[in-house]
């Protein structure tokens, strides 16, 4: 009796089996469709890297059955049959479709069927693969809505060729502190920085399989370092140290004010365990958000009058500046402004130079710095050589900002609030040699509601070109260590600094 | 012999009217004096359908537990259905270790035991903040040796990993306090029949439950030894870790001890007697354990909020009044049920005002517990954006509350973020509970015609700022300013605004919006105002409030000039006064000025985090 069950369980098996193996089909006869087919994220006409994970989508006509046939040029076709409006493309096939078809059209093929009704065929949709590679991994961290408050948080990475994410470290370990400004060296992620706040509070500093936590608060620095900036060698990280208010609109479009009352730079050598500055860069104006030249030869940054009051800070417009700086004899050039805010009537910030050295994005928005909060904040790009600068074409009516480039200067990703300007989502665009970028889509998830369901933001995303194998244990030790106290480097000469600095928490004015 | 007989036969009859009895013990203590509930409005419950909502409750041990905890918790929206679900589990967990103590402790005593576990189960929730994942707990773990013993007579290399898979499943699933029941209750069941496999199975699993925490600690984002071993058990909130830990315990504890029941030689009698005495037992047991366990001033605590919630401002107002005034909660939704019952500019003063303005708004010493209370005055008064940032906040701590989400539904709708809104709506819709609520609402998406018409949400919109300011949590009466500045007519950020005045001693500022009176509608002053008119006159002989075509009643000056006679009186020592002042005027703005103010009395406060 046993073996008859035996047997006829096993006989199920098998015909469960083989229907599941069985490969999808397109449907044999259908109707065409006038319009696109309506699906979300929407992945048509965009410019997709070779190695990118796969963009599992929704078709959102209200069909009981879809299937989707993904072919190129050469390769073998693939076909996803869903049951409900998912499409999820099977990777390794997909992987396949894309490497064998570097530079040519991926061509996206819609059915739908809905209850009653025979199957509708949707008009083609058209995608670029490029041959450009994109970086691995990106870091972010996620956080929800709240802007004084947190629970849990966490920083994370994601592999955008397989859609896996991973936490790095998470709060959960570190009595619910709050975690950000994660930075990495060169795309490196052996050489990583993340800050803590609150209790456990220090900079880890993950460097070549060592993490140590650092104290970066010293006399004569006005708070610890904020937006950090590893530089090109690896050997220092260019830091903002900040004075941060945040106050709450009652009516508008913002939600929150973020403005510093006093900022200014300075430089961390790594390997000394000292900072540095100087006094063109810690001046009474407001120096903030650090960014290297892929050569290490500048620095750029944004500098705005000092505050007056909280009322100012609505005002307060940044200018683009860089300066020389020449790491091995720690020696400073003259500051020049490449673009003023009184001459685009913005403010200007986050520069991002592209690795290649030809390129910088960056937001503009009506005020401020922190541009993550301003519906108004739009990216836009410079040539170094000219000068000139544009509108990218990939803004939206709602916040884009924290945009960052690939190793390859190829592609650049930055977030949206565009959904819901609520939550922000990842983003990537293609960037050709003359500065022009393709329509943006939006980062693949193995579920393709997730970037409508999920209740937190992607806060400053950054590429990485290889996973973060430090696991979250070990930071989390670190972060719970008696962290190191940085130096201030003693050849500065304090009183010919004029800025906040000096003062080491009193504003000047 | 006849009364052996007589006793086998009334035995069962005797156990039947005792569970039926306390079944409705069971039953009037959760429903009546627990009440689900409170139990809903204190957890705020949320269980969503769909893959995204389930596989955040797989990434970390004892996910499935809570998963399964909220699918059950949310039906605590229906008082008599968490009633149901409750006495539910904990039948369902008597049943199970009935059978299973059985053959071990005999009929009687394995029922004693099993309702126990029952009655231990159904007090926990007098703590409001039990969840149901100590029932499911226990009944996964009870149930896996149930069925487990059905493999007993299987081979030692199937069974012994089978069972330590088991084990590990259980942990990784259900969590470490569940693998600990599980072990315990099987060494307990098996450990008697000398068999060296089970023996070994034993200390496997005994082994697994510190291992498996060990390894989950060494490579888990989520958690550390202590809440990897731990998993529901909480050791620092005692005496509730104390119940838990004897409810799971009580089971294998006395199977182990079953031998020594058939050592002991007890006579017939004594037998048949402890038979009968047994259910009384456990009646009085059940009583005194549900007497113990109920905390009326927790209870009473929650109500108040919860009617607070549900604008049953009446109710309010009685169960506020025993209150302990110590804590700022309190006099804030006082406050709040005297404005809508329209009394708080008349007598704002009856309720001690022991926090000055703190107990008034709370957004400048602010904690979790106080987030979605500002979030509730700011909606009351029109204050949408600031009421949806203070839901925000709520939301990173509680990011599936019911209350916080509608919040953050309805004040983007009433701000025309209808993008946001439908966020949220979408999410909301995948509750079962939710649901219907959610797609009432979705009407108003992308139609800002039907949102200004809407009786609610228009209201809210006329008397939400136009103007930009920079919202001040650390003095609000300036928010409350720049709402009478848009609207002169929003009666409660006028009222709030003169008692905020009054409670900080800032008559200047009473002063300089005295003349929205006339807007607001009043027949004649509200008799605080008066008070504190009359004050500022005399405070300010060289300036004369003007209060356009009101005046101060004779009534109310009589009164001050009373009172004023009293001050002379005690001059030189007020406080020798006191009981004449409290006496005659207690409920009066000049007494609390006096005697009350925070100001006054130069009380402290400790900011509790």
């Amino acid at each position: 009796m046993k073996r008859k069950v035996y047997i006829a369980l096993a006989i199920a098996m098998c015909i469960v089996a083989v229907f599941f193996l069985l490969p999808a089909k397109e449907p044999g006869r259908s109707t065409p469709a006038k319009q696109e087919a309506p699906i979300f994220p929407d992945y048509s006409s965009v410019t997709l890297p070779y190695n990118i994970a796969p963009i599992n989508f929704m078709v959102e006509d209200g069909a009981e059955k879809v299937i989707a046939t993904f072919s190129s040029k050469s390769g073998k076709k693939i076909v996803v049959k869903s049951s409900n409006n998912k499409i999820e493309i099977p990777i390794q096939a997909w992987k396949k479709l894309l490497s064998a078809n570097k530079g040519n059209d991926l061509i996206i093929t819609i059915y739908s069927k809905k209850k009653g009704s025979a199957w509708v065929k949707y008009p083609s949709i058209t995608n670029y693969i490029s041959s450009d590679e994109i970086d691995s991994h990106i870091v972010f961290r996620h956080i929800s809505a709240g802007y004084i408050l947190w629970e849990k948080m966490g920083i994370y990475q994601q592999n955008i060729e397989t859609s896996e994410k991973k936490p790095i470290l998470l709060n959960d370990r570190t009595n619910r502190n709050c975690m950000n400004c994660h930075t990495f060296g060169n795309y490196d992620p052996q050489k990583m920085l993340i800050h803590l706040r609150s209790k456990p509070g220090g900079t880890i500093l993950y460097n070549n399989s060592e993490a140590k936590l650092l104290n970066t608060k010293t006399p004569f620095t006005m708070s610890s370092c904020v937006y950090p900036a590893w530089h090109p060698n690896g050997k220092a990280i260019a830091f903002s140290v900040n004075i941060i208010e945040q106050k709450f609109h009652s009516a508008g479009n913002e939600a929150i004010n973020v403005y510093d009352k006093s900022s200014d730079l300075v430089v961390y050598d790594v390997e000394k365990n000292m900072i540095t500055t100087t006094p063109a860069i810690s001046t009474s104006s407001m120096e903030n958000l650090p960014s290297w030249s892929p050569d290490g030869k500048y620095l750029y940054y944004i500098s705005a009058p000092a505050q007056r009051g909280q009322n100012d800070s609505l005002k307060t417009r940044y200018d683009l500046l860089r300066i020389p700086y020449s790491y091995e004899q720690n020696t400073w050039g003259l500051a020049d402004t490449l673009l003023r805010s009184s001459d685009t009537g913005l403010s200007i910030t986050f520069p991002e130079v592209s690795p290649d050295g030809r390129f910088i994005v960056f937001c503009m928005a009506d005020q401020g710095y922190f541009s993550v909060h301003y519906t108004s904040s739009d990216l836009y790009i410079m040539d170094i050589s000219t000068r000139e600068y544009s509108k990218l074409p990939i803004n939206s009516d709602h916040v884009e900002s924290f945009h960052y480039w690939s190793s390859n200067s190829k592609w650049l990703m930055f977030i949206s609030k565009r959904l819901d300007n609520l939550y922000s989502r990842v983003y990537f665009t293609h960037i050709d040699e003359k500065g022009n970028a393709s329509k943006p889509f939006l980062m693949p998830q193995t579920d393709p509601e997730t970037n409508r369901t999920l209740n937190l933001n992607y806060n400053r995303p950054v590429f990485v070109n290889g996973e973060v194998t430090i696991s979250p244990v070990s930071l989390a030790e670190v972060a719970n260590e008696s962290p190191v106290d940085v130096k201030f480097d003693p050849s500065v000469n304090i009183d010919a600094l004029s800025g906040a600095t000096r003062y080491a928490g009193k504003t000047v004015h | 012999m006849n009364a052996s007989l007589k006793m086998k036969k009334i035995r069962p009859l005797i156990w039947s009217l005792a569970v039926i009895l306390l079944g409705i013990i069971s039953a009037i203590f959760l429903y009546k004096f627990i009440n689900p509930l409170l139990i809903n409005f204190k957890q705020q419950p949320l269980f969503l359908t769909g893959s995204p909502f389930f596989s955040s409750f797989m990434e970390y041990p004892g996910g499935l537990t809570e998963y399964l905890s909220l699918f059950f918790s949310q039906f605590f929206v229906s008082r008599v259905v968490g009633t149901l679900v409750i006495l539910a589990f904990a039948t369902a967990n008597a049943v199970v270790l009935y059978y299973l103590a059985k053959k071990h402790l005999g009929q009687d005593i394995s029922l004693g035991l099993a309702i126990s576990v029952g009655i231990l189960l159904t007090g926990l929730h007098a703590s409001y903040e039990a969840t149901l994942q100590t029932s499911i707990v226990l009944l996964i773990s009870s149930l896996s040796v149930f069925f487990l013993q059905l493999l007993n007579t299987r081979k030692n290399y199937f069974k012994i990993p089978l069972i330590v898979f088991l084990g590990s499943l259980m942990y990784f699933y259900i969590g470490a306090t569940a693998l600990m029941a599980f072990t315990a209750l099987f060494a307990a069941t098996t450990l008697y029949k000398k068999d060296v496999s089970n023996y070994l199975t034993a200390l496997l699993l005994i082994g697994a439950c510190f291992a498996l925490p060990a390894y989950t600690s060494a490579t888990s984002a989520y958690m550390g030894y202590k809440e990897a071993s731990l998993g529901i058990l909480e050791p620092t909130r005692k005496p509730f870790f104390f119940v838990q830990l004897i409810t799971f315990l009580i089971s294998p504890v006395l199977i182990l001890l079953s031998p020594l029941k058939k050592k002991m030689s007890i006579k017939p009698l004594a037998i048949n007697t402890i038979h009968i005495a047994l259910p009384i037992l456990l009646i009085a047991f059940s009583t005194a354990f549900y007497y113990f366990s109920f905390n009326k001033d927790k209870k009473n605590n929650l109500l108040f909020h919860y009617l607070a919630k549900n604008k049953q401002w009446a109710e309010v107002i009685s169960i506020g009044k025993e209150l302990s005034f110590n804590d700022r909660k309190v006099p804030f939704q006082l406050n709040r049920a005297y404005y809508h019952q329209n009394i708080l500019i008349h007598k704002a003063f009856q309720i001690p005002q022991y926090w000055g303005e703190r107990g008034l708004i709370l957004t400048s010493h602010y904690n979790s517990e106080v987030l979605m209370l500002c979030s509730d005055l700011y909606y009351d008064m029109g204050h949408i954006k600031a009421s949806l940032h203070w839901a925000y906040e709520a939301q990173t701590k509680f990011p599936f509350s019911p209350d916080v989400l509608q919040r953050i539904i309805l004040c983007n709708l009433i701000l025309n973020e209808f993008n946001t809104a439908e966020h949220f709506i979408d999410m909301l819709s995948r509750s079962v509970i939710y649901r219907k609520w959610a797609e009432q609402q979705r009407k108003f998406l992308n139609k800002p015609q039907l949102v200004s018409s809407d009786s609610e949400l228009g209201e809210k919109q006329k008397l939400t700022p136009d103007e930009d300011f920079f919202t001040n949590q650390i003095q609000p009466i300036y928010d409350l300013s720049m709402l009478l500045k848009k609207n002169p007519s929003n009666k409660m950020a006028f009222e709030y605004y003169m008692i905020y005045a009054m409670l900080t001693h800032d008559l200047v500022k009473m002063e300089k919006e005295i003349h929205c009176m006339g807007s607001v509608g009043y027949k004649k002053i509200p008799i605080h105002l008066e008070e504190a008119i009359l004050l500022f006159s005399v405070l300010n002989k060289e300036k004369k409030i003007d209060t356009g075509y009101y005046t101060v009643s004779q009534e109310t000056s009589q009164r001050f000039r009373a009172y004023s006679e009293l001050m002379m009186k005690y001059r030189s020592n007020l406080k020798q006064g006191e009981p004449e002042f409290r006496q005659g005027y207690k409920d009066t703005y000049w007494y609390y000025i006096h005697f009350v103010s925070p100001i006054t009395t130069k009380r402290e406060f400790k900011e509790k985090k």
